[in-house]
Parts: C-alpha cells; sequence; structure tokens
C-alpha cells in the first residue's frame, strides 16, 4: 500500500502512500472509539463560502443514501458512528475538516462490524454526491444556501466571536487572513449550485492530510484511506508553506486605534490587536512568545486576569493570545462599558511593563509550567494531538510534544524580555459597546 | 482503606472506598493516559435556594448564593488558590449546576499535593466582607455575560415559564441585584449545611499517578480536617403546582434571527430513583426518534425550512422536577410550535416503530462506550450517579430493559400541549440594522 517511506513527525508515523497521499497515524489501543480526519486545505478566498457550504450539501444525500435520514440513519444504525464536518482558519489557510469516528468493536455485544461499514458510507457521501443534470437539486441547494447564510449571520449572536471577527476586519481588510471562515453573507447570496459543484471538485483535489488515532496499524490506514480518497483525486499535502511574512512591527501606527460600535449587550467585549514581528525566530524564540503570551494573559496568574479582574474587578474575564502563524497578539475582556477606557489603559500598562522588565521567576516558571503540563496533556485528547500536528505543519516546526514541552522549559525570563521587544504597538481597539451599567460592588 | 470495585460491561477500571467523616472516594486510573484529574462535588446547586437554621427549620438565601460560594471558595487566608495549582502547571476550575458543585483540577505531574490542595480548600471556606463586595463586582460581569447570551436567556425565560414556585426556574447564577443581598454569614451557613463530607464525592482519574498512593493522601488528608454535626443534605421535595406558569413569553432581543424553546413540564415523578433512570431514558431514546436527523419526521421540518442544524431536543430530570425542550433558531417561532404539536399528535397515533427504538437504543450504546474516552465526563456522570443512588452499569442495564411501549407511554402522558410553555426571543430591528 504504501511506497515504503514511513518516518515519525512529531508523536505521529508519517505514511506517504503510492499514490502521495500524506497519513498522520497514531497506533494506541488507549481509546474506545478510533478516530479519522481528513483536513482538506485551501488559500482562503472569495470561495470560502462555496468551500464552507459544500459538507452541509454532501450530507443531504448520496447515490444510494437519497436523503439527509437516510444518510443519518446509515450511520447511526452502526451504533452511532459519526460523520461530521468543520471549517476553520490556520493562517492563511482555510481547513476544510471531515471526521470519522466509530466504537471500537470489542465493546459491544456482538461485536458488530462498524468500521469497514461506515467507511463505505463516508467514502460515497464524499464522492457521489446526489446530483441532478450534474448539479445539486435545486430545492436542497437553495435550503442549504440559506441556512449557510443565517449561519454566518449567527456569528453576531455571540458576541465575543463577533467582536473578534470586527477586529479582524479592521486590522486584516481583504486579506485572507481576515476573511471569516464562512464567508461573507454577500459571497453567500452569489451562490449558484455550478458553483458549489465545482468548490465540491476543487475540495477534492488540493491538498490533504488525513489522520487516524485509535487501534490502527499505519499499513491499515493507509488502506482505509485510499479507499476513502481514491488515487488521484487530490493532491499530497506537499512541503509545508514557509510562514507568511509579516509586516514589520513598526509599520504600525503609533496611537491605536479605537473603534467603537454601540450595540445591545449588557456586557461589553474590550479586544484589541498588535502585530508581532516574527522575523528571524529560532526555536527558542518561538517558544519565548508563547511563554510571553502567557504571562501576559494566559490564566488565572497571568498579569491582566491578576490586574484587571482581581485587582480591580473590572471585567469577568482578561486574557491575551498569540498567533504564531500570522504574528498577531490579541488581548480581550468583557467588560462594563463605563471602564473602557480604565481597561484599556491597564491592558497598555501590564503590556509597557513587560516591555520594560523581564517577568519575575513566579510568574514565568508558573506560566511555563501551565504550557508545559497543558502540552503534555495534549496526548489524552486524539483531536488535540491531530490539530496540534497540523498547526505544527504551518509553522514548518514539527516536534514532538515532549520535544515541544522541554524547549519550552528551557525559556529564560531574558528570552521573554527579548519576545516583548516583538510586540508591536496596539493596533486597533475594538470595543463592542452596551450602556454604561456600573456594578453594584 | 479497602476499595471495591465498581463493576461495568466495558471493563474499566473503577474502584470506590470510603473516607474519613464519611467522604466517598471513587478512583478511575487509566495507564497510558498523560493528564490526571481530580474532582470534588457536593450535591448542593442552585436548587437548593433554602438552607437549614439552627433550628431546623429552611430560610431563603438570596438567589445565585450556590455559585457564589463557588466563587469565593478559590480564596482562602493565604491567598488565590487557583495561583496555588497553576504554580503547579496544575489547571482548576468550578462549575454550579442545579443540583450539583464541582470542583476539579487536570495536571500532568504532583497530582497528589494537587488531590490535597483541593480537598483543603473546598472543606476551608473563608469570606470577609472586602472579599465578598469584590466578587459582588466580579459576578455582576459574569451575570451580564449571561444576560448577552440568547441560549442561556430562553432557556431561563422558559424556565420562569414552566414552574411556577420549583427552584429550578431560577438563574444559576442569581441576578445583579440578588447577589448583592450576599453576606459571609449567609456564606458560611451554607458551606456549613451542604459542604459536609456525607454529602460529598471526590472522584480522581487518568494517569500518571498511583491510585493506592492517592487513596492514601486522600485519607490522611481527610483525617486531618475536622467537622461539626453535619449529615447528607436530602433535598425536600418542592410543593410544584402541575400547571403551566405562563403559556408564553416573548423578549426582545440582540440576535440575527429569533429563537425559540418550546417546553414540557413533566408530572411523571417517582419517589425511587431507578425509576427516574427508566423515565429519563425512556424520554431521552423517544425524542431521538422523534426528532434525530435519521427521523423522518425530523426531515420533514428541515425540508420545510421551520429548522435548521439548531434546533436541539433534550431532556433535564430530577428528582422533582422534569423537563422536555425542543428548540433552535427559526424565522417562525409560532408556526414551529405548532408543527411540534403537530407531529407529537401524530406520532402519538402511530406509535413508535420497533426498528426506531432498536436503532435509538444501539445509538445510546455507542454512546455510552464513547462516554468512557473522557475521563473528565465520566468523573461528572459518577458524581452525579453518586447523589442520585445508581451505578453507572444501571445506564446499560435500564436501557437494555426499555421497551417501544415504555417510549409510547412518555409520547402520550409528557409531551402533551398542556403541558406546555413556549419562549421566544426576537431580534430588534435597531440591532440587525447595526449590524453591518
Amino acid at each position: 500500500m504504501t511506497d515504503g517511506s514511513s518516518e515519525k513527525a512529531g508523536d505521529f508515523d508519517h505514511v506517504r502512500t503510492r499514490s502521495g497521499l500524506d497519513l498522520f497515524v497514531l497506533p494506541t489501543k488507549k481509546w474506545k472509539t478510533r478516530v479519522l480526519r481528513l483536513h482538506f486545505r485551501v488559500p482562503s478566498s472569495e470561495r470560502n463560502a462555496a468551500r464552507a457550504l459544500v459538507p452541509n450539501l454532501l450530507r443531504r444525500g448520496s447515490r444510494s443514501l437519497p436523503t439527509m435520514a437516510a444518510v443519518s440513519r446509515a450511520f447511526e444504525g452502526l451504533f452511532g458512528a459519526i460523520w461530521t464536518s468543520s471549517a476553520y482558519k490556520l493562517g492563511d489557510e482555510q481547513i476544510v475538516a471531515f471526521r470519522l469516528e466509530t466504537v471500537e468493536e470489542r465493546f459491544l455485544p456482538g461485536r458488530p462490524r462498524l468500521l469497514g461499514p461506515a467507511l463505505r458510507h463516508a467514502r460515497e457521501l464524499l464522492h457521489e454526491p446526489r446530483l441532478e443534470g450534474g448539479a445539486f437539486p435545486a430545492a436542497v441547494f437553495e435550503q442549504e444556501k440559506l441556512n449557510h447564510r443565517r449561519e454566518i449571520e449567527a456569528l453576531y449572536n455571540d458576541k465575543m466571536s463577533f467582536a473578534f471577527q470586527r477586529l479582524l476586519d479592521l486590522m486584516f481588510p481583504g486579506e485572507p487572513y481576515g476573511r471569516p471562515v464562512l464567508g461573507t453573507v454577500e459571497e453567500c447570496d452569489a451562490l449558484t449550485s455550478p458553483a458549489a459543484v465545482a468548490a465540491h471538485r476543487e475540495l477534492l483535489a488540493c491538498p490533504m492530510r488525513a489522520f487516524a488515532v485509535g487501534d490502527f496499524s499505519p499499513a491499515e490506514v493507509a488502506r482505509l484511506v485510499e479507499e476513502l480518497v481514491p488515487e488521484g483525486s487530490s493532491n499530497p499535502a506537499g512541503a509545508a508553506p514557509p510562514p507568511a511574512a509579516a509586516p514589520r512591527a513598526s509599520g504600525a501606527p503609533s496611537s491605536p486605534r479605537l473603534v467603537v460600535e454601540e450595540d445591545d449587550v449588557s456586557q461589553s467585549k474590550l479586544v484589541g490587536g498588535r502585530r508581532v514581528d516574527l522575523a528571524d525566530l529560532d526555536e527558542r524564540q518561538f517558544d519565548a512568545l508563547r511563554v510571553y503570551a502567557g504571562v501576559l494573559g494566559g490564566g488565572f496568574h497571568s498579569r491582566l486576569f491578576q490586574t484587571v479582574r482581581e485587582k480591580h474587578s473590572l471585567a469577568y474575564f482578561a486574557s491575551a493570545s498569540l498567533d504564531r502563524l500570522r504574528g498577531v497578539l490579541y488581548t480581550s475582556c468583557g467588560i462594563d462599558a463605563a471602564a473602557r477606557d480604565q481597561v484599556r489603559a491597564l491592558v497598555e500598562q501590564e503590556i509597557a511593563s513587560l516591555a520594560a522588565a523581564p517577568p519575575n521567576a513566579e510568574e514565568l516558571e508558573q506560566t511555563k509550567r501551565l504550557i508545559v503540563a497543558g502540552t503534555r496533556s495534549l496526548v489524552d485528547s486524539p483531536s488535540s494531538m491531530m490539530e496540534s500536528l497540523d498547526a505544527s505543519f504551518a509553522t514548518g516546526r514539527v516536534r514532538t510534544l515532549d520535544q515541544i514541552a522541554r524547549s519550552v522549559d528551557a525559556v529564560t525570563a531574558a528570552d521573554v524580555h527579548a519576545a516583548a521587544r516583538r510586540i508591536g504597538p496596539a493596533e486597533v481597539d475594538f470595543c463592542l459597546q452596551g450602556e454604561a451599567r456600573p456594578a453594584g460592588a | 482503606m479497602q476499595l471495591d470495585a465498581i463493576p461495568n460491561s466495558i471493563g474499566e477500571t473503577l474502584l470506590r472506598g470510603k473516607l474519613p467523616h464519611g467522604l466517598t472516594l471513587v478512583l478511575n486510573p487509566r495507564p497510558g493516559f498523560t493528564r490526571a484529574f481530580g474532582m470534588l462535588a457536593t450535591h448542593y446547586g442552585s436548587l437548593d435556594s433554602r438552607v437549614p437554621s439552627a433550628g431546623g427549620a429552611l430560610e431563603s438565601v438570596p438567589d445565585g448564593i450556590a455559585h457564589f460560594l463557588e466563587h469565593k471558595l478559590f480564596e482562602d487566608k493565604a491567598g488565590d488558590v487557583s495561583l496555588r495549582f497553576s504554580s503547579r502547571g496544575a489547571s482548576c476550575n468550578a462549575g454550579t449546576e442545579f443540583g450539583k458543585t464541582a470542583y476539579h483540577f487536570a495536571c500532568a505531574d504532583r497530582f497528589e499535593e494537587n488531590l490535597e490542595t483541593l480537598i483543603r480548600f473546598v472543606f476551608d471556606p473563608w469570606f470577609t466582607a472586602e472579599s465578598v463586595a469584590k466578587e459582588q463586582g466580579i459576578i455582576a460581569q459574569e451575570i451580564r455575560m449571561y444576560d448577552d447570551d440568547p441560549d442561556w436567556v430562553v432557556f431561563f425565560n422558559l424556565l420562569e415559564s414552566l414552574y411556577a414556585r420549583h427552584p429550578v426556574r431560577i438563574n444559576i447564577a442569581g441576578t445583579v441585584e440578588s447577589i448583592r443581598a450576599i453576606t459571609p454569614d449567609l456564606l458560611y451557613r451554607c458551606h456549613r449545611a451542604f459542604y459536609h463530607p456525607l454529602n460529598m464525592v471526590l472522584v480522581a482519574g487518568g494517569g500518571g499517578f498511583d491510585h493506592a498512593r492517592a487513596a492514601d493522601v486522600a485519607e490522611r488528608t481527610m483525617a486531618s480536617l475536622r467537622f461539626e454535626g453535619g449529615a447528607k443534605w436530602t433535598r425536600p421535595r418542592i410543593d410544584e403546582p402541575a400547571a403551566i406558569q405562563r403559556k408564553r413569553h416573548e423578549q426582545p432581543f440582540a440576535v440575527s434571527r429569533p429563537q425559540m424553546a418550546l417546553g414540557f413540564k413533566d408530572a411523571d415523578l417517582p419517589t425511587d430513583p431507578r425509576d427516574w433512570l427508566k423515565r429519563d431514558l425512556a424520554t431521552r431514546l423517544l425524542l431521538d426518534v422523534l426528532f434525530s436527523e435519521s427521523s423522518p419526521r425530523h426531515e420533514r421540518l428541515y425540508e420545510s425550512g421551520l429548522i435548521d442544524d439548531s434546533f436541539d431536543a433534550s431532556y433535564t430530570g430530577e428528582h422533582d422536577f422534569g423537563f422536555t425542550i425542543l428548540g433552535g433558531e427559526t424565522d417562525e417561532p409560532d408556526r414551529l410550535a405548532a408543527e411540534l404539536h403537530a407531529t407529537l399528535a401524530a406520532a402519538r397515533r402511530d406509535g413508535v416503530a420497533r426498528e426506531d427504538f432498536e436503532l435509538a437504543r444501539n445509538r445510546f450504546l455507542g454512546r455510552y462506550v464513547r462516554a468512557f474516552n473522557s475521563v473528565e465526563s465520566l468523573a461528572g456522570a459518577l458524581a452525579s450517579g453518586h447523589f442520585r443512588g445508581i451505578e453507572i452499569d444501571d445506564l446499560v442495564s435500564a436501557a437494555m430493559a426499555l421497551t417501544h411501549a415504555d417510549l409510547e407511554a412518555r409520547l402520550g402522558s409528557h409531551l402533551r400541549e398542556a403541558n406546555s410553555a413556549l419562549s421566544i426571543l426576537r431580534p430588534k430591528e435597531e440591532a440587525d440594522d447595526d449590524d453591518e
């Protein structure tokens, strides 16, 4: 099945099949289920809406399973086998992921055969959608298009995610990185059934990585995935793209642009973004940036949480996160509108203080321990293992969890101080702002 | 300490023992796992809106106090407890539900120290007027965050409609106003009443620790603590009228489209825990038969455009309440409610097909096996089972003992229009227009 090239990729076995597919397998008997995932990767573009819609059209029926109910029944009949999809962003890419999970047959009465039949259904759904005259049936297409539009609009219902997307719109207008993963309402409205058929073909032909965790052997997974994605229908994942060159931090404006949108919210959301200079990062500096973000806003012990929430009682949450693919530091706080400027000043103050002096020994150690423990714990979650490996291809640093943990552990206060110098000034502060209502305290 | 095996069909290692002062310990060692998990839970939550006084009578306490107490236990004389966990690389958190409050940590090493910290801080209340005042500000922000969550708001609006008196209608976090009435004295009283070891369970699982040594640490730590009086809390049955409090409630809200929840209030409130289990499972399987994606009824509603992927059907039950909720986002909440009632009436006429019942049961068995993948979710299920007096494998035997007639009985008695109420959130026109 394979061309014999098998090597390690992080904690996984990397197998390249004869047809050139890249598989990453973690054989283990730890779990009660077996999980297979296919990640189709495309650059984010104005076709995000079309590609994110494809999985919803595929589950509406296939050659032998003509309706959504028949599709669901086929999987549910296999003791609740799961076939789901999701679309998410990784740097400048849109990932359309499919996941198949079946229960280990030995835990069920009569040891029913589950994986083989589930795989056949999945294969048919991926490749043989129910088409009429080469297009998705009109009623199905129109309904899924409408549902997709509503799903895009529903981002507004989760005010934190909504605020983040508004920040991305403002910081990265027109760039792939800033695009909403499900596309925009306008892009969705413009979709046609032939465009959806084309997006389906585009997905199946784009670079793909397959991941498997469970009681599999690499050769078995190679056989299964070749069955799922037949020879020639998809391209190998290829080499990892180099991390996008982020604009130098010095190019950013010197005073942050505050954008306020009034809305009917009880808790206001304050989110901010700064560019991070990723030029000439070695492994130590790469991990020092992560430790920096942890000291600033990665947990109860962090500067932002302790200052904004614990010391000043101005927020329910206050945190920071870092995108090391693109080089952006995000801060976010859930606040009362009356406290907006005070919280902005406190965030600024903590960032300035970490630029002025290295973190103290205690907060450094605490942050490192949290990151190391979190990294080591990923091994207990199949999905996290797969997503972490996939993300590591994007940064071009494929390591075992143990290697990551050791590298983080070696980060010093001076490294974090150096990392702080890579953080640019606040570029945009976005506030989704409700009426000011001082708290009862 | 003697540890006894808890039998289960999966063959998972589950051990149970009794710690000093009557605290139950459950262990789930997982060789090959890296992460270890510890949870200390009390049979106390937002349902317990009254606290026993010195004389034994029950006195009302402010709404949201169980959740407030959960927050406040993370601070003791020496400071912030969560920092003690994070200084060892462990994460910790807690959650307050209707009938349970659980404190937990996860770590990749130093499990025994973390386990000792967990036990000590939960049993060591320390409240001052100043620290309570500070927490009021933080929790007010948390409440406002929930106030913006349409799922949360449509849910509690519905419970207020279904129930007249039962404390299940109380928002778990309380309100910005109700938590202002919380004082250190009230917190101490609630802690004394509900945080007695007899009323609690300690669950530990995962990898990277020796279960016998963990049991010893728990035993030594418990032996070093002192408790006065105290008992297992028996939650009184609330005398709730069978009638619906309010048939319909509508609220303008900052949402992209209307959201609805159609609720059914359960009148089947048996006293034997095994009967609740049967009631709960029969209802859940019934909802699966009626509304899972494989059901033709679901398909019809989906194709009509009345429901989409946001649609959900769920049942929640305890000893003295139970409710089913059907709902999601829809453009036509009233029409969807009418269609759901019509669907249920048609299902009553047609009955539950044996084949559909078998399918739902097999799916349940698959889910049961899958639930053992996660140490955390299994721990939560074990704690809830402990408080309800049922064993984990009772879930399988009760499911296997069900028949399609049990589902039909639930369909006939519970999912009736007379038992229902409707909660709706509608977009505010202006808020929608501002949305670019």
